[in-house]
């Protein structure tokens, strides 16, 4: 039981610094971000979180099956959902440029 | 941010996200700690305590080749006078014979006067004698005592009491009633009980104390007329009979089977295994009520009965009736089962519930589907009125057979309609997730989609594939755990 809030506290950490390279990444992209475009990232990674922690909570509960097809359909749509985000983001870019 | 520039930037945004971020961090990492340390879970040695996870301690790198006990001379047996109890127990004997006649040692006489062994190890061990007369004295001072303190400490001696009373005596627990309710509901009962505050005091203890009986769920129910069981009553046999004026509530307790073993039915589990704990959490209840001095009859699986419980539990607000007949809870989902105590304790009945299980079951039938006898019914809506309701009834002939038929020694049950239902899924974040957004959507929407997934992606064997072979293949549900596969632990 001690390890849930060693294991949150790092999360949390490792959380800071993933905004902070992501914030470098985009910089170095020339993509210029809003706050609008932080949200629609945050809810897609979000997605993306909840989405893997689903899928490996049945596998971890013995649905082998219903685990790897709850991964395979959630993550094609946030693949989607993912090109979708991303071109958006760099269409911002080419506007920028423009 | 340039003075009158209201429109916020970029750099502004992070940096007061970044503060924001990190006030919900440390909120988080504070929560965390203190709910990490208010978690009932982790008490110590009740959490996770079914499959040994308490202990968790990694012995391996402290194991030693000697005990760290020391052998300092001979070794030798211990005698049955060397436990306190033992020799107090042959103390008490002799000076109260337990046929009645006179004492053959009282406090007055001494050492010598002791028979054999207990005259050996008294002057053994000088002292020790006297030390129990000064006890023995102060027991009976004790018992004196007890009046003044009686109410103050009445709850902690009835929660004794009921812990105790399954060690006494070889007879099953709890006591079949050998009278009828009028006499047996009040045998044993505290005739000078304290002033309960309110019904609502009254419910909300007996709710604890149920739950540090080990119940799951606990509801209050008025007893119904309806409910009862007629031609037959416990304690006085084949007859007509009212309910008695004394049933006002019944205390309704819940608990699931073991989840392994359920997951592997029909031939791993067990219905007894849920059975034995609600006799015990009903049976302690009933000693518990009549030690605070209300009346109290146990009502238990697997017979013994003078109600009906699913309507009862129903009722006290546990869950609503499910296609395969039973209760289906929104924590448990259909692996509940279920015992009641009645009572003239004043209560706060609960009300029931509505999560809409009823028209989740009208269009899920896994249940029916999954059924090897074919008990449960297809229509979308229960087509019968039984006794004055309309609701699902299996074909109690048909499920008795598939008893008969499955790989187990005798006919103890079949369970695979307990184990499918989609509301007994694990206690974990994403099922709860989805019986909790289930239970507030009132379009169906969601629960049509969790459905689908149910049974697009969910394995299921087959009801034919439960039964042996020619007809099926032995299968489960789910495959059962190593405690319960003999051909792990033997050679087969």
């Amino acid at each position: 039981m001690f390890i849930q809030p060693v294991f949150w506290i790092i999360i949390g950490m490792l959380g800071l610094l993933m905004i902070t390279s992501a914030k470098y990444w985009l910089s170095d992209l020339n993509i210029v971000m809003k706050w609008w475009k932080w949200l629609l990232a945050g809810a897609w990674f979000v997605l993306l979180s909840l989405s893997l922690a689903g899928g490996m909570t049945l596998i971890g509960e013995g649905e082998q099956q219903a685990g790897l097809y709850f991964l395979g359909f959630s993550l094609l749509i946030i693949l989607l959902l993912g090109v979708g985000l991303w071109r958006l983001l760099a269409r911002k870019k080419k506007d920028t440029n423009q | 941010m340039p003075k009158g520039n209201k429109k916020i930037n970029r750099r502004d945004f992070i940096k007061y996200s970044g503060i924001a971020g990190a006030a919900l961090t440390l909120s988080g990492i504070a929560g965390a700690g203190y709910f990490a340390g208010k978690d009932k879970s982790t008490h110590t040695g009740w959490g996770k305590g079914a499959y040994g996870e308490n202990q968790d301690f990694n012995r391996t790198p402290f194991r030693v080749n000697n005990p760290t006990y020391k052998k300092a001379g001979k070794p030798v047996r211990i005698g049955y006078l060397e436990n306190i109890f033992n020799r107090n127990g042959e103390l008490y004997r002799l000076m109260h014979p337990r046929d009645g006649s006179n004492p053959k040692w009282s406090l007055q006489q001494g050492v010598d006067d002791l028979p054999g062994d207990l005259k050996k190890f008294y002057k053994k061990h000088p002292g020790r004698l006297d030390e129990f007369k000064k006890a023995y004295r102060r027991g009976r001072q004790q018992k004196k005592n007890w009046e003044k303190y009686k109410d103050q400490y009445l709850l902690a001696d009835a929660w004794s009491a009921a812990h105790s009373s399954p060690m006494r005596g070889r007879e099953a627990f709890p006591a079949e009633p050998q009278d009828a309710p009028e006499k047996s509901d009040f045998k044993g009962i505290n005739t000078k009980p304290c002033q309960l505050k309110s019904p609502g005091h009254g419910s909300r203890l007996m709710k604890k104390i149920a739950h540090t009986f080990g119940a799951t769920l606990v509801g209050i129910a008025p007893v119904k007329e309806e409910w009862l069981y007629q031609g037959y009553l416990r304690g006085v046999g084949k007859t007509r009979y009212e309910k008695p004026p004394h049933w006002k509530h019944a205390i309704v307790v819940g608990i699931p089977h073991e989840w392994e073993s359920l997951y592997a039915n029909p031939v791993y589990g067990t219905s007894y295994d849920a059975y034995s704990m609600l006799n015990f959490i009903a049976g302690k209840l009933e000693v518990f009520l009549k030690h605070i001095g209300y009346a109290a009859r146990s009502h238990v699986p697997p017979t013994d009965y003078d109600l009906v419980m699913p309507p009862l539990a129903i009722d006290a607000g546990l869950g609503e009736q499910g296609r395969n007949g039973i209760l289906i809870t929104p924590e448990l989902g259909a692996n509940t089962r279920l015992a009641a105590v009645t009572t003239n304790m004043p209560l706060e009945n609960d009300k029931p519930i509505d999560i809409g299980i009823k028209e989740f079951c009208e269009k899920c039938k896994i249940c029916a589907e999954q059924c090897p006898s074919g008990a449960i019914s297809f229509d979308k809506q229960p087509p019968q009125v039984i006794r004055g309701y309309r609701r699902w009834e299996i074909n109690q002939e048909k499920c008795f057979t598939i008893w008969n038929t499955v790989a187990t020694s005798h006919p103890r049950g079949c369970r695979v309609c307990l184990a499918v239902c989609p509301y007994s899924r694990k206690n974990n974040w994403i099922h709860k997730l989805a019986k909790q957004m289930d239970a507030y959507d009132p379009t169906g929407a969601f629960s049509s989609a969790m459905l689908a997934m149910q049974k697009q992606f969910f394995d299921y064997p087959g009801a034919q594939e439960y039964l042996p072979p020619p007809d099926g293949s032995n299968a489960v549900y789910q495959e059962p755990p190593d405690w319960l596969k003999t051909e792990e632990w033997f050679d087969l």
